[in-house]
């Protein structure tokens, strides 16, 4: 599973390379031995911030999960990562979290993922994240959450 | 496309979704297989106020909402209740798509309501026995 050009990480990747070409082709074409002329700074991805808030949450879930011994909500959450080009956190898969306190936190998840699509400016990304969302739902449903 | 356009594209999905679930309800035994009837009277029920909702944000935009076909191809045979259940499965998974589109077409409040639909149709796959996706009404991004 990889990250499409669609998602606001990459896209800002792809923005800030640009940036570089488009600077790289001024130099070059500067032949007189003048400084090239600063052009108009391209603004930030609001969507990498919001990215990186969704991945935190996601790690903190995928870990909970993980701890209590729920295997395949912790492989969910890391499928969710990875589509957004994240990794889980490591660490040890001591047994720890009740399944109250993981059901707790899918619904706080699921919360946190839909308000996330809502807040997103990328239409795409906004469709992610809210199947994201759905995902934990149909988790919650189940009852495997 | 415009929300407005998102809209009608979802409203259409609706209509045909009511149509598919009225067939299913007739082919539902409500004694026989009671928690089918169940799921597909809720299911209907549940469309059915999607699409009014739909049909008043439409025209609250000042804009026609589109009519429904006079009929839809229903999937056949619907003679065992495996083959309803499935049937209306694939309408859940059908509208989670088209829902998911609608959450990227639209903003704000339209979206926050796109998203909550999303959610409940996904969830209403599993009354249909369906089993939990990765990403549903956004396919795609299992298959990567």
């Amino acid at each position: 599973m990889s990250v499409g050009p669609r998602l606001p990480r990459r896209a800002a990747i792809g923005l800030a390379a640009a940036g570089l070409a488009a600077g790289a082709s001024a130099v070059a074409g500067c032949d007189d031995g003048s400084a090239p002329a600063s052009g108009p700074t391209p603004a930030a991805d609001p969507d990498v911030a919001l990215v990186d808030e969704v991945m935190r949450h996601l790690r903190v879930a995928e870990r909970v999960a993980r701890s209590a011994g729920e295997d395949d909500l912790a492989a969910l959450h890391r499928a969710h990562l990875e589509a957004l080009d994240g990794t889980a956190s490591t660490g040890g898969a001591q047994r720890t979290s009740a399944p109250g306190v993981v059901r707790t936190q899918e619904q706080k998840l699921r919360t946190q993922l839909a308000s996330a699509a809502l807040a997103a400016e990328s239409g795409a990304l906004a469709r992610l994240l809210a199947s994201m969302s759905a995902a934990v739902a149909q988790q919650l449903a189940k009852g495997t959450a | 496309m415009t929300e407005t356009e998102a809209l009608q594209t979802t409203l259409a999905a609706e209509h045909a979704a009511v149509y598919v679930l009225g067939v299913l309800g007739g082919r539902t035994s409500r004694s026989a297989t009671p928690a089918l009837f169940d799921t597909v009277s809720a299911a209907y029920a549940a469309h059915r106020a999607r699409r009014d909702h739909l049909v008043r944000e439409i025209a609250g935009l000042g804009s026609e909402p589109v009519a429904a076909e006079a009929a839809y191809d229903v999937p056949q045979p619907l003679d065992t209740a495996a083959r309803v259940e499935r049937t209306g499965l694939d309408l859940e998974r059908s509208c989670a798509a088209t829902y998911a589109f609608l959450v990227a077409s639209t903003t704000g409040a339209r979206r926050r309501w796109a998203i909550e639909a999303l959610n409940e149709t996904a969830v209403r796959e599993l009354a249909f026995r369906g089993t939990p996706e990765t990403f549903p009404g956004a396919d795609e991004y299992a298959d990567r």
